[in-house]
């Protein structure tokens, strides 16, 4: 280790001509922290024993200081062991939701980053994997300083991108596990941007355009369910339709370099692959199901109740247009089947979810631990606003009625029509604090579009 | 001579004054010693790197002429890459006290050439 530390100061010491080694050496310490902050590249697991009926534990990592914890499994064989549902109030102490019921080992992985020690201490392949992202980012803090005979703030900016870009790149070579073809190419980020976009079923089209018809081939659900099953999913899904409900074929003629196979050659282009591995990847997704997995909900499974996950979706869909409706009432006592990892196979909602919003894995993932944080208690309705200038209580149950509804949401609105106090409703559903609005999603189980709908309709009929 | 040393400071500040023969001194050792004060009490608001042991709860180093005699060993906390600015500073500051303008200019060159040892690549 220390020939690799060295060799990355004596690189740093060449091209910082008057620097001082305690500052590059302070640099360097922040450089690292920032780097396992931002890869979760350094994980260390620390097994405690718990006992029955308590939620609260204090752990301590040995190696480094925590920066978050990534989970808590009850077994270390991967095929029986199952994450629990275990917070970080700060660091340390971590508390269960649930207190096991009885005392076990179980194993804390946490997200760590160096600890104080001087020199800085890693772990030895830290210098070897991350030598050049770790030089970047020196040389971006110290000649991001001002007034140093090596202040350059023109290489700064080149250095700090650099390091931004590495260290994203490192944080997905993690979340893949640093598996072949996990990070031979990375999508332009104005792209990746678009995946937060996606709505109402659109087609997104790329440069060029990507089409879709209806033809004798593979349909949109195929195709995504195969990028999906080789993790691939989210460096394209914002070339190909968004919605996988769409019936529409996929054109293609079995030549991937067919001129008319807009698509096809998209996802060559953009994953670098030849043409025969595109056409195994057109061949295995004909394989796959065409229709849509059914949602199934298990009243066992430890995880995310259906509310929450309602709650987190409706969020999305006030802030992102995230559109996904998901099946079953939000029974609160209802959970929802999921191993702890967005992709698990056999977890038929998730990947319903995964597959209409073309997330990936990542995204998922940060989808259920989002919604670890909602409530699980139905959302209370909020008071009635007077200064609200359009939908009355009898407008909207008016509507709800022509809708054939009523008797579903009736019990969970004012129940006197006659009150003349307007909902808490400012125009928009996307309004977020919008309690009641939330409430009539969530249990109605509607869209974004379809709760706007269901609003504009009720303010044209008569008080 | 490595300029470690309060001593090797003002030995070598001498040198460039001029002023190696005690008979006596035309620029006592205090005066220099108080300089070499000054140019730390500078370097601290230049560059606080240099003295980057003494920015938390601790002052800037003072020392006195009986810091300066032979074999007191004394050290100065101050990088070798940034030693000599600190001689320019000694002698700049020493020569101030003069009043004709060839001192005045050889004065103005010292201090600039240590402002711009610590700030500047050249």
């Amino acid at each position: 280790m220390a020939s690799d530390y060295n060799a990355i100061l004596d690189l740093a010491r060449l091209r910082l001509p008057g620097a001082l080694d305690g500052v590059i050496q302070l640099e360097l310490s922040r450089v690292l922290d920032d780097l396992c902050d931002k890869t979760n590249a350094w994980v260390e697991q620390v097994a405690f024993q718990s006992v029955a009926g308590q939620y609260s534990y204090e752990i301590y990592t040995v190696q480094g200081d925590p920066i978050r914890l990534m989970n808590v499994v009850d077994d270390l064989d991967p095929a029986v062991a199952r994450p629990w549902d275990v917070f970080m109030n700060y660091p340390n102490v971590i508390q269960f939701r649930t207190a096991p019921s009885v005392a076990k080992t179980f194993y804390a992985n946490f997200s760590i980053m160096p600890d104080d020690d001087f020199p800085v201490t890693v772990p030895t392949w830290f210098w070897s994997k991350y030598h050049s992202l770790i030089l970047d980012g020196i040389l971006g803090r110290m000649m991001s300083q001002i007034a140093k005979p090596y202040s350059s703030p023109a290489n700064a900016r080149i250095h700090t991108a650099a390091f931004n870009s590495g260290a994203n790149q490192a944080r997905v070579e993690m979340l893949r596990r640093y598996r072949f073809r996990g990070q031979g190419w990375m999508f332009p980020q104005g792209w990746a941007a678009r995946k937060f976009s996606l709505g109402g079923g659109a087609v997104n089209v790329a440069p060029g355009g990507s089409t879709v018809a209806d033809t004798s081939e593979i349909t949109v659900i195929q195709l995504k369910r195969r990028l999906n099953e080789s993790g691939l999913l989210w460096t394209i899904d914002a070339l190909i339709p968004a919605s996988p409900y769409a019936e529409t074929n996929i054109i293609w003629n079995g030549q991937v370099t067919h001129k008319q196979d807009n698509l096809a050659r998209f996802i060559q282009s953009s994953l670098s692959w030849s043409t025969a591995q595109t056409i195994a990847l057109y061949t295995s997704a004909a394989a796959l199901p065409g229709a849509l997995p059914p949602a199934t909900l298990d009243t066992a499974a430890p995880e995310v109740y259906i509310v929450q996950l309602k709650q987190q979706l409706n969020f999305l869909a006030q802030i992102e247009g995230v559109q996904v409706v998901i099946p079953g009432a939000p029974d609160p006592d209802v959970r929802v089947v999921w191993g702890g990892v967005a992709s698990a196979y056999g977890d038929s909602l998730s990947l319903f979810i995964q597959s209409t919003l073309g997330y990936s894995n990542a995204q998922m993932l940060a989808l259920y631990i989002d919604a670890f944080s909602q409530e699980r208690a139905m959302p209370a309705i909020s008071a009635n606003d007077p200064d609200a200038p359009t939908l009355f209580t009898e407008q909207l149950k008016r509507q709800l009625n022509v809708d054939g509804v009523l008797a579903t949401i009736a019990a969970v609105i004012p129940a006197d029509v006659t009150d003349p106090a307007n909902i808490a409703w400012t125009g928009g559903i996307t309004y977020y604090g919008d309690a009641l609005s939330n409430l009539v999603q969530t249990t109605l189980d509607y869209t974004a579009a379809q709760t706007q709908t269901l609003y504009y309709s009720a303010m044209q009929l008569t008080r | 001579m490595a300029l470690d040393t309060v001593e090797d400071y003002i030995t070598a500040s001498r040198d460039l004054l001029q002023d190696t023969v005690d008979s006596p001194y035309r620029y006592t050792t205090t005066t220099l010693v108080n300089a070499l004060n000054f140019a730390l009490l500078e370097i601290r608001k230049l560059r606080p790197d240099i003295l980057l042991d003494y920015l938390t709860g601790a002052t800037v180093p003072d020392f006195t002429a009986a810091n300066a005699a032979p074999g007191q060993d004394v050290t100065v906390p101050v990088d070798y890459q940034y030693r000599m600015a600190v001689v320019y500073y000694i002698c700049g500051h020493a020569q101030l006290r003069d009043e004709d303008n060839t001192q005045d200019a050889r004065s103005a060159a010292f201090l600039n050439k240590f402002t711009s040892q610590l700030l500047q690549l050249v």
